[in-house]
């Protein structure tokens, strides 16, 4: 036995240590309910069901608003992550700069987040609304009212808020993320005469790797949760252009269909699954760099 | 030169704070405004003027100063509804406990994640990661299952206990860990350190902007959770302030504002101290980089 | 600034520490906020229930339910969204008989700012116990959605329990209620008391105009058509056919009478983006404009009404005899128009309906304590919410107030005050022909369809959007509950 496999199997053993805490409180509270989660769409009832195969899916697949609801929320994701990763990762930049008053500016952008539901409700209200403040700005210039949350425009207000609560978060993140950059790595680049872009694309970039693919995974779970405030404002059926996939799931739940709702939930993993498996392999380049 | 940049850049950004900081302006300010005042301005949330009965068309009346300053809605708060403090401190004493527990347990287990080889190290993270992503109705019934066989039900222990065992702490500082370059823990495994004392000595130090950000993170998440208390704290004496204001329908709306300053006050103070902590963190790093 | 805040911090964090560890076992006997609180609270009965530990064994009792037990400590929770002072008293005089049997009444005690958070709370929190296998032995379904529970096999399906029960008697209770509940063959939730509908009529006015009708079957249009026959030589203050009902309910009522010109349940298919529903919004806007139905009508020949009791009937149909002015007039209550003409009958509306949990442990027991509930002795007690299941607490109620041979007015001012009307044996046996023939049950909670109809169409009556616009917005959110 070479000294090399005993290293292994010692590091095996203290990562074992490590987990423990983790995993036991992880396993009962997260991964015996998600499996569970799992049985139950491929049965027919909660208690002691029966396996009934596919059938929960095609249920689910052939209900035309799922299908409206699984578009929508790709189109959500699809166009307001990206924009929340660009936007956040801009300020980030901008707030690691030499600024006056940089500490109050950090805080501000992250103030939305503190704002608590009730109120991010009441003010989208008082602008929103049919009687709302854009709407009276609105027929003060001879344009007409629209019930913004009944329109086509809704998925646009919906974008708004979303990136305005959000982004503070991910501004966290990268800013972390750019601190913990050692900086000397700037300083030998300074040295060899790169250029500002090059050392981005080369050295802050790379840097980020790790900290980009948490803000992507963050940015998808807090697009889910703009759920809570959109169904305070529009209810179980709101105008179908957000009718995202928590309106199905949650309704589902109130008419305590769990099938189709593991199912659904089962569906939505599976994308999000090839989504979280490029991310990692981006990430993995970025680790072999590192060792 | 560069003092122009500077101002310039300040007063972009500038705008931009304002521009989110304008619904918490709006909070604060009109918290300071009497119930009556609050009724007359957004009394018509909701509601359609009857034009055709001959009714004027009316517009919500937002408002940045009131016609008079008044601390109704804090008096009613704080002195008339001995819940919300009673609330306000539940909250505290759930989101504590989670917040201590899970930078701890995270921190150990994101260093196996990070920095450990085992097997499988990847497809147990993937599992990890994809919890997160689940909707909360989708592990309800299980969740619910487990609480009653543990004995949780009604108790603060239901949603401390999951909220400690997150995935988002170990997903977040494995990825702040995986910046630390390994020649930093070569050197010490070197000199004869076993991975505890890695972990301990070096580790924990490098990270500390992480674990500021994920204790302000974790705040925030847990300060205004609703579904799980909602569901697991049967009890009205139990349940967090964040049920409180879960939802403003008309009748409460005179007290909104002014409970809602005071919902983000914690929140608030954390943020002013922990962007400190950030600060200290770049020049640590810089230090030892 | 920074240090401070730092101590600051510090000092709140371990003092929360010590004190959460401390304070937490006893917020419940201290009372904290003693219950007066502007926050809901949990009633709880004295003891834990520790009756839903066991698994439940539904298919164990197929054949009866067998006797509730005597001698064995069982608890049965019972589980409503108000508080409600005839459960309170039905939970005493039970326990005082049946010494072994506990009844754990749950309730949440809100005000009326906390009650649509009260409300998600008590849905989604009884929805998840009963999903996983516990959930409270009885339920009140009033707040439920009572169709998604018996399509999950959630419910016991009362009927047969009835069936299999020699000590229930059907005839005792208002058989056409008990019918009228059945869903798919089955019934699966037992109501302590029910409301009937129907439209008070000035008789005086109704004779003199001369024209025929036949108000045991009639639809709405023929009932506007002959209102507004009878309305026709009348003078302004009584030009109104309807008082009483707002558009946005007359357009869902409208709607449901022609329920499949709208809606393909079948195909999930929507079609209110038609000339048949813009034209039949714009019908009854033109009904409102010339004044043949409208709320602030002051004497409009019909108005709807709600009849809760006896002595509410007698209230309804007396008060217009008191109308000071000259403006007094007999009334007579009249079946409202039907939806379905090929079965007439009036229609009905459950309060506290209970339904009992499939899954029960102490079935036996619950099934005993709902009988109590609807038995002679707790439904003679039954005051104003409602008439009682039970026919002979109700010829009781109606006895007692005819042998009385008046009626207090409620209101406590107005012009109606202090006054008491007269009551006799022939009002009884008419208010009977109605309790009878009520058939058609109305859901407790209007239906998710007729919702969005109404709020969306109150858009177009208040002038604010066209037609055209609340259509395509009512089509556009029916559709997508539709394929669901």
């Amino acid at each position: 036995m070479n000294s090399f496999a005993r290293h292994l199997r010692k590091e095996w053993l203290a990562a074992v240590l490590f987990l423990a805490p983790s995993m036991i409180g992880f396993s009962i509270f997260y991964l015996f309910p998600f499996a569970t989660g799992l049985l139950y769409s491929v049965q027919d009832t909660t208690i002691d069901g029966s396996f009934v195969g596919l059938d929960n899916y095609q249920a689910v697949l052939s209900s035309g608003s799922f299908r409206k609801a699984a578009s929508n929320t790709l189109l959500f994701t699809g166009v307001s992550v990206p924009l929340i990763i660009m936007l956040s990762l801009l300020f980030a930049h901008l707030l690691n700069k030499k600024l006056f008053i940089r500490g109050w500016l950090q805080t501000a952008f992250v103030m939305p987040l503190v704002v608590p539901a009730a109120s991010i409700v009441m003010m989208w209200q008082i602008l929103f609304d049919w009687n709302g403040t854009l709407n009276a700005w609105m027929q003060h210039l001879q344009a007409g009212r629209i019930d913004w949350m009944k329109s086509d425009g809704s998925i646009l207000v919906l974008i708004m808020i979303y990136i305005w609560k959000n982004v503070g978060y991910n501004i966290i993140l990268f800013l972390a993320g750019l601190q913990s950059i050692p900086k000397d790595y700037y300083e030998t680049a300074d040295i060899e005469g790169a250029g500002e872009l090059h050392k981005w694309r080369h050295i802050t970039w790379v840097y980020l790797t790790p900290t980009t693919v948490f803000v992507v995974l963050m940015s998808i779970i807090q697009s889910f949760k703009v759920f809570r405030e959109t169904y305070l404002i529009a209810g179980d059926y709101p105008h179908d252009r957000i009718y995202m996939l928590q309106h199905y799931m949650n309704n589902m739940f109130l008419s305590l269909d769990v099938q189709k709702l593991t199912a659904a939930a089962a569906l939505m993993v599976c994308a999000i699954l090839l989504l979280v498996s490029a991310m990692l392999m981006l990430e993995r380049r970025f680790r072999s760099y590192m060792e | 030169m560069a003092l122009l940049r500077k101002t310039m850049l300040t007063v972009i950004m500038g705008a931009f704070a304002l521009i989110m900081l304008f619904p918490m302006i709006i909070t604060f300010s009109n918290s300071f405004m009497a119930e009556s005042e609050i009724d007359y301005n957004y009394h018509l949330i909701g509601k359609m003027v009857d034009v055709a009965a001959g009714e004027k068309n009316e517009f919500i009346n937002l408002k940045l100063i009131p016609d008079w300053v008044s601390l109704d809605q804090y008096a009613e708060v704080l002195i008339h509804k001995p819940m919300f403090l009673h609330m306000f401190w539940n909250s505290v004493c759930i989101v504590l406990p989670i917040i201590i527990g899970q930078v701890a347990v995270a921190a150990l287990a994101a260093f196996a994640f990070a920095k450990l080889k085992f097997w499988g190290r990847e497809k147990l993270f993937i599992v990890y990661v994809m919890t997160m992503l689940m909707p909360f109705q989708v592990t309800l019934v299980p969740n619910y299952i487990i609480a009653g066989r543990l004995g949780l039900m009604n108790s603060s222990s239901a949603i401390i206990l999951p909220g400690i065992f997150g995935a988002f702490g170990v997903f977040m500082l494995r990825q702040f860990m995986l910046h630390i370059p390994y020649a930093y823990l070569e050197a010490a495994k070197i000199d004869g350190a076993g991975p505890l004392r890695i972990f301990y000595s070096i580790m924990l130090p490098l990270i500390k902007p992480g674990m500021a950000a994920l204790t302000v993170l974790l705040f925030v998440d847990h300060w205004n959770m609703v579904e799980q208390p909602l569901i697991f704290l049967e009890d009205a004496f139990k349940q967090p302030l964040s049920l409180y204001l879960s939802r403003i329908n008309e009748g409460a709306r005179g007290v909104a504002f002014a409970a809602s300053v005071l919902y983000m006050t914690p929140m608030i103070l954390l943020f002013l101290y922990a962007e400190s902590y950030f600060i200290e963190g770049i020049q640590m790093s810089g230090i030892k980089g | 600034m920074k240090k401070m805040l730092l101590i600051v911090l510090a000092t709140v964090f371990a003092w929360a520490i010590a004190a959460c560890s401390t304070g937490t076992g006893n917020h419940g006997e201290n009372g904290v906020a003693g219950g007066n609180g502007n926050m809901s609270n949990i009633g709880k009965g004295e003891e834990q229930s520790n009756s839903n530990d066991k698994p439940g064994s539904p298919s164990g009792q197929q054949a009866g339910l067998g006797r509730p037990s005597t001698t064995e400590k069982k608890t049965v929770v019972f589980s409503t969204f108000f508080p409600s002072n005839y459960f309170k008293e039905a939970k005493k005089l039970y326990e005082a008989k049946h010494p072994n049997i506990t009844i754990d009444l749950q309730y949440i005690d809100s005000d009326n700012a906390q009650l649509e958070e009260n409300l998600e709370k008590f849905v989604k929190t009884t929805g998840t116990e009963m999903l996983s296998g516990k959930g409270p032995d009885l339920i009140e379904m009033d707040q439920l959605p009572s169709d998604s529970y018996v399509k999950k096999k959630m419910l016991a399906n009362l009927g047969e329990i009835i069936d299999r029960d020699p000590d229930f008697k059907k005839d005792n209770y208002f058989t056409n209620i008990l019918n009228g509940m059945q869903v798919n063959g089955g019934m699966y939730g037992l109501p302590v008391g029910f409301f009937i509908y129907g439209m008070i009529g000035n008789e005086d006015a109704i004779t003199k105009s001369g024209v025929p009708f036949d108000d045991s079957n009639w639809n709405w249009a023929q009932f506007i058509a002959t209102a507004k026959e009878m309305t026709k030589s009348m003078d302004k203050d009584h030009q109104y056919a309807l008082g009483g009902s707002l558009p946005e309910y007359m357009t869902t009522q409208f709607v449901n009478e022609r329920f499949a010109t709208f809606i393909n349940q079948e195909q999930g298919k929507a079609s209110f983006e038609s000339s048949s529903f813009t034209d039949l919004l714009k019908q009854v806007k033109v009904l409102f404009d010339e004044k043949v139905v409208g709320p602030e009508a002051r004497f409009p020949l019909f108005r709807t009404v709600q009849i809760n009791s006896p002595g509410d009937y007698i209230r309804e149909l007396r008060q217009s005899e008191f109308l000071s002015g000259g403006n007094a007039y007999g009334s007579k209550l009249y079946s409202s128009p039907s939806t379905d003409q090929q079965h007439p009958g009036g229609s009905f509306r459950t309060y506290q309906t209970i339904g009992l949990n499939e899954r029960s442990a102490v079935k036996p027991e619950a099934w005993d304590f709902l009988k109590f509930l609807l038995s002679e002795e707790m439904q003679a007690k039954q005051s104003g919410a409602g008439f009682p299941l039970n026919k002979a607490a109700y010829a009781k109620q109606a006895k007692g107030i005819v042998e009385k041979g008046s009626v207090e007015s409620d209101q406590p001012i107005g012009p109606m005050k202090g006054k008491s009307f007269e009551i006799t044996q022939q009002d009884i046996d008419d208010l009977d022909h109605f309790l009878i023939g009520a058939a058609y049950p109305l859901q407790f909670k209007p239906s998710q369809i007729d919702e969005i109809i109404a709020v969306e169409t109150k858009a177009f009556f208040t002038g604010q959007k066209s037609a055209k616009d609340v259509a395509k917005l009512i089509q556009n959110r029916v559709t997508t509950y539709l394929n669901e």
